[in-house]
């Protein structure tokens, strides 16, 4: 009897104290992805804003309860088209995968390279259905905000082209080019 | 070129006629007056009245696309005619890969045709 007792108060003892302890935790709120890499909150971390920090990740399923915006990446690069010609264009697409249509594009970061490179070389990234396009010949690496807010779940191109005219001698074999797409959702 | 207050690097854009004003960068060339009329009549996109496309065919879009691009490297530097068009085809012939929907290429060299002798279908 002494036993059962025993055991009761330390029972309702331990529930006091979780009890107690759960009134009087701060409610503190949660940190978003996005708060943790802007570093708007506690910062935890301080990433540039040029730096790629994230692999590519599948968003939260809809209706998970997440009320904020979040921030993702999807990342894809490829190898670019070899060019034998001046004045012809050439063209590779990176295509997003398990994308939602309610993304919208937070920054975009490119980088590309070629095998070599030729005077007149001309790069542009374009976005979707090739009607946006951002001349980034000038460097091979960078981040722009000038496609935000557009959905994130549309392909990219890169489209190069050599000025003059007549074939290129050695062509430009080797390279590649990717983009890494920050989105919310 | 430019670095941005984020330490961003802006360049420009070489599409999109006039640029608005959420987004950075200006449209450092744009479609003429036969351009647009080009577009509207092979492919029903008339620029002036909806300017970002929002009404505008995949297709439309690419066309008028490749037209910016090449205004931007020199390639095109008078208006569209049919020997550009038939430069774009031989190109995509040549690599086997489409930058403009054939269709929408012989439906602008027809409409290139149509007005050069005045006649509309």
């Amino acid at each position: 009897m002494h036993i059962n007792t025993f055991l009761a108060s330390t029972l309702l003892a331990v529930m006091g104290t979780l009890l107690s302890a759960q009134e009087v935790t701060p409610n503190v709120p949660l940190k978003t992805l996005s708060d943790v890499l802007s570093g708007q909150q506690g910062n935890l971390l301080s990433i540039p804003s040029n730096a790629v920090v994230l692999n590519a990740t599948a968003p939260a399923s809809p209706g998970s309860g997440a009320t904020a915006a979040t921030t993702y990446n999807w990342i894809k690069s490829a190898d670019l088209p070899s060019q034998y010609q001046k004045a012809f264009w050439v063209k590779m697409q990176l295509t997003p995968t398990a994308v939602p249509t309610a993304g919208t594009i937070s920054n975009v970061f490119w980088q590309w390279s070629l095998g070599s490179y030729v005077s007149g070389q001309v790069v542009y990234l374009c976005y979707n259905d090739c009607y946006d396009c951002l001349d980034i010949s000038p460097i091979g690496s960078g981040n722009t905000s000038g496609f935000n807010t557009r959905s994130a779940n549309h392909s990219f191109w890169y489209y190069l082209y050599v000025s003059g005219s007549g074939m290129l001698n050695p062509p430009v074999i080797g390279g590649s080019g990717s983009v890494t797409v920050s989105y919310t959702y | 070129m430019r670095i941005n207050d984020n330490g961003g690097i802006e360049v420009a854009w070489i599409t999109r006629p006039g640029a608005s004003a959420n987004r950075q960068g200006n449209a450092i060339t744009s479609l003429t007056s036969g351009d647009k009329e080009l577009l509207k009549g092979s492919t029903g996109w008339d620029v002036d009245s909806d300017q970002y496309g929002e009404l505008a065919s995949e297709d439309a879009k690419r066309f008028a696309g490749q037209i910016m691009r090449d205004r931007a490297v020199g390639k095109l530097s008078g208006e569209v005619d049919a020997s550009y068009l038939s430069d774009i085809m031989q190109q995509q012939n040549h690599l086997g890969e489409e930058l403009v929907p054939s269709i929408v290429l012989t439906k602008a060299l027809s409409f290139l045709e149509q007005r050069r002798t005045g006649i509309y279908g």
